[in-house]
């Protein structure tokens, strides 16, 4: 029976196995994880009373009336042996392009292309590169469209159009938009851009002083360009827009600036705003409204974004939204995750902090929030949860469920499940000491006391750091293996408490951070994470944290780079490293792959260090004080003498046979 | 040139000029401050800000600001630049410097107010992170205490803010002291 595609047949075999579970038990008894996805408030309480496997009539007549959006059509013809994979309307058929930064509205980061492969790989050479003219962070995924390739800078924020049918892919257009020079002065962690995005004609992307931009993609001519922050607020744009349907979806950052945070849809054809989400404050401005149905009820009450906070305190307290976003088109429903509260310095603070690191699922057509998972309650160590959410449909227990992946700053991997927000599971996927881990029946994590900060004592030796087992980096997913391909860090850090003071658009932080190796010395971790099992594959050791995306190909490779410049290839079901280039920078890039007009596979990365662990060398930062960049100095304090800032974009194909 | 103004107006004018920040600091911009003070200390600090324009008048940078000829624009010339065309040399530092380069005094009080005007959120203790590092021996607009001064009144154009008529000047003196410590050699900072 397990795995079976007749969804009335999972129904029942799912609720007698769960009895049989202890485990499960708990859970089932206070309402039937398996089945929330089809129920109302009210009826999950009936079902629990129940107890048992219900008549297939009244289980039917159950789901006329909830009327879900949801689909009940068997998920893709998996197999229990099957690894897990990505909705098909999330993820579909590769053509070979790259038009955002997540490649499928699922978030996998997979390519279909295999011509480079664990043995073709050895002959991979540099195609063509071409220089971004900027000594900052280069984080942003090339975009590859029609024949073109678009790249955002870090600030100034330039976008490069090059023409990938003519030999060496000269220059199509470019495009500078020109923010104030005044800008980097409220960026907390280099001036960098993720990426642009495209959709129908266009390319969207969001410029360092908080507008959003509209570029014809063929001409490079802007269609409009949307002011939506104000730095003299210390709010900045630095993610890479989603589109969706119409809309354009972004998000601030600035949540050590002590902003308002906000995820925004704006009308792709003209640039109006549609909706905006605030992420703390009252329901109406969080979009908080009749459709709101939380898993937990820490989750449920009224005004939670004003009433967890001192009074007035949300209006600085942050939540921004700087990272990814997930779509499933079948349940209609964007997935994201909001930033950290402020300032750091919890005690100024007290209350959970709703809705800071929150994952969210919100309808995008209103914005109106569906489900709300609180990630970390009144955070403490700045575990922002703004990471990737990668869309998979995953045997759980004998049932397909439809689960976002999310690796969280707080060293938890959670897979929860994408229609009601409950957390199936989250395991820990680097080296935790802030929580002894994730209390599933609320969904909140267990705090280690001796790691909470205080006011006036330095607590020493809290891992994950700041920046997370993991920060924004994202991980890929490939079906092929079954496995999560997640680069990371293995940092810990000294963290105390001081008072601090609001002044708009200056930092509002109140920490003082010094960080260090995590256990074992090595700096960064590479990690093949199998879903299923809820355990690494594999993990590669690096010396340096990881600050650059993954990617993973049909040709069984993953690609990464490191903070002093190498570029990897190494196979995706060992880890065995089977290619590596140097380029001329760190990379903290997000490589991606795509079929050139030649019919070839290319792979394009770009290089130039910077970002928050790369600020050292960016900014010409000195490590004699360890606290430079919150901390960050002082775990790479050796990084200027292993690479050098400037921006520089690689692309790689096996020569013509 | 015109007359200088005698010692006990300029000094006056320089206390009614402090004074009149403090309070549009406490006051009119109360929206900016708002999350400084909180309500119960703003009278201690009404209070102080009282003390400290009386103070000022028999302070030793109030008779310094006297002692020197103003330019016309009421303040001295400070140039960020090393480049002067057809030969030159920088003008004589600021005579208010000279109160307060090097001065403990000065350097501590500076570090309690780089911290409470979130300085350190950008510059940390002089590693650098938003702003540029403090620590190191280069300055990009001059490291003489007067053009560390005029960088914090006029801000900078790559993201420095400017805070000039919003921290009492001789706070700003102060922050300037304790910036210019940081990559100064211990054994030349002594009291005065």
């Amino acid at each position: 029976m397990i795995g079976t595609r007749d969804e009335s047949n999972v129904w029942c075999h799912d609720a007698r196995t769960n009895y049989k579970d202890k485990k499960f038990l708990l859970l089932f008894s206070k309402r039937s994880p398996s089945c929330l996805f089809f129920f109302e408030k009210r009826a999950q309480k009936a079902f629990a009373h129940f107890g048992v496997c219900l008549p297939r009539a009244f289980k039917l007549a159950f789901l006329s009336a909830a009327a879900m959006a949801a689909t009940l059509q068997p998920v893709h013809g998996q197999t229990d042996a099957s690894p897990p994979a990505p909705p098909a309307a999330a993820a579909p058929k590769d053509d070979g392009q790259w038009t955002m930064p997540g490649k499928n509205y699922a978030a996998t980061r997979f390519s279909a292309l295999d011509q480079i492969s664990t043995s073709t790989v050895k002959r991979l050479a540099v195609a063509f590169t071409f220089a971004t003219g900027t000594l900052h962070g280069e984080e942003a995924a090339p975009i590859v469209v029609n024949n073109t390739m678009i790249v955002v800078t870090g600030f100034p924020n330039v976008v490069y159009a090059l023409d990938l049918s003519k030999p060496g892919a000269p220059l199509k257009w470019s495009f500078a938009p020109h923010p104030p020079n005044a800008a980097p002065g409220v960026a907390c962690c280099d001036v960098v851009n993720r990426g642009g995005a495209y959709a129908d004609g266009r390319f969207f992307f969001n410029t360092l002083d908080g507008s959003t931009v509209a570029l014809d993609a063929g001409t490079g001519k802007q269609i409009w360009r949307t002011q939506l922050g104000d730095i003299n607020r210390g709010e900045t744009m630095t993610m890479a827009p989603l589109v969706v349907k119409d809309k354009v979806l972004v998000g601030d950052s600035g949540g050590e600036m002590g902003v308002h945070g906000w995820l925004t849809a704006l009308n792709a054809a003209t640039g109006a705003q549609i909706w905006r989400a605030y992420a703390t404050g009252p329901d109406k401005d969080v979009l908080i409204g009749a459709d709101f149905h939380p898993f937990y009820p820490s989750e449920q009450g009224h005004d939670l974004g004003v009433t967890t906070w001192p009074p007035g305190a949300w209006q600085i307290g942050g939540g921004t939204f700087w990272g990814w976003l997930a779509y499933d088109p079948e349940l209609n429903l964007i997935y994201y995750g909001t930033g950290n509260p402020g300032p750091w310095n919890q005690e100024q603070r007290p209350g959970d902090n709703k809705w800071t690191t929150t994952v969210f699922a919100r309808d995008p057509d209103t914005g109106a929030a569906k489900w709300a998972d609180q990630l970390n309650p009144h955070d403490e160590h700045d575990y922002d949860g703004i990471n990737e959410m990668i869309l998979l449909d995953m045997p759980v227990d004998g049932k397909l469920r439809r689960v976002l992946m999310h690796p969280d700053r707080n060293g938890h991997l959670y897979v929860i499940d994408r229609t009601t927000g409950e957390i199936i599971s989250a395991a820990a996927y680097g080296y935790v000491n802030s929580t002894t881990g994730i209390d599933l029946k609320t969904g909140r994590p267990i705090l280690n006391p001796a790691k909470e900060t205080k006011l006036g004592s330095v607590v020493r030796d809290i891992c994950p750091t700041a920046s997370g087992t993991k920060d924004w980096n994202p991980s890929a997913y490939s079906r092929r293996t079954g496995l999560l391909y997640i680069p990371h860090e293995n940092l810990c850090m000294d963290w105390q408490n001081v008072q601090t003071n609001y002044i708009a658009g200056t930092p509002y932080v109140g920490a003082s951070v010094v960080m260090k190796p995590g256990p074992g010395g090595n700096r960064g971790e590479f990690t093949a994470w199998d879903p299923v099992q809820q355990k690494p594959a594999w993990q590669i050791k690096e010396d340096l944290p990881l600050w650059s995306g993954a990617l993973v190909t049909a040709g069984d490779l993953v690609f990464y780079g490191t903070l002093d410049g190498w570029f990897k290839a190494v196979d995706a079901r060992t880890g065995a490293l089977k290619w590596q280039f140097k380029t001329g920078s760190g990379i903290v890039g997000q490589p991606i792959a795509y079929r050139g007009p030649d019919g070839r596979e290319y792979v394009a990365v770009l290089s130039g260090v910077g970002g928050w662990a790369g600020a050292i060398v960016s900014g010409n930062l000195n490590p004699r004080d360890p606290t430079g960049a919150l901390g960050f100095v002082a775990a790479v304090a050796d990084l200027k003498q292993k690479t050098t800032p400037g921006g520089t974009l690689y692309v790689f194909a096996l020569p013509p046979s | 040139m015109r007359r200088l103004p005698t010692v006990s107006a300029s000094t006056k004018r320089l206390a009614r000029t402090l004074a009149s920040l403090t309070t549009a600091a406490l006051f009119k911009e109360t929206p900016f401050f708002l999350f400084l003070f909180e309500k119960k200390n703003q009278k201690t600090f009404v209070h102080l800000a009282l003390l400290f324009s009386v103070a000022v008048q028999f302070s030793p940078a109030g008779r310094a600001a006297a002692a020197e000829p103003p330019t016309d624009s009421g303040r001295f010339f400070v140039p960020t630049s090393t480049l002067f065309p057809g030969g030159g040399h920088a003008p004589p530092e600021d005579p208010r410097a000279a109160l307060y380069d090097g001065n403990t005094q000065a350097i501590s009080m500076g570090a309690r107010l780089f911290d409470w005007y979130n300085c350190s959120g950008c510059h940390f203790h002089g590693a650098g992170g938003i702003g540029p590092a403090l620590i190191n021996p280069q300055w990009r607009y001059g490291g003489r205490i007067d053009q560390i001064h005029e960088t914090l009144v006029q801000g900078r154009p790559n993201g420095m803010p400017s805070w000039g008529g919003k921290i009492p000047d001789d706070q700003l003196w102060q922050i300037s002291a304790y910036v210019r410590s940081l990559s100064t050699p211990p054994d030349a900072i002594s009291p005065k």
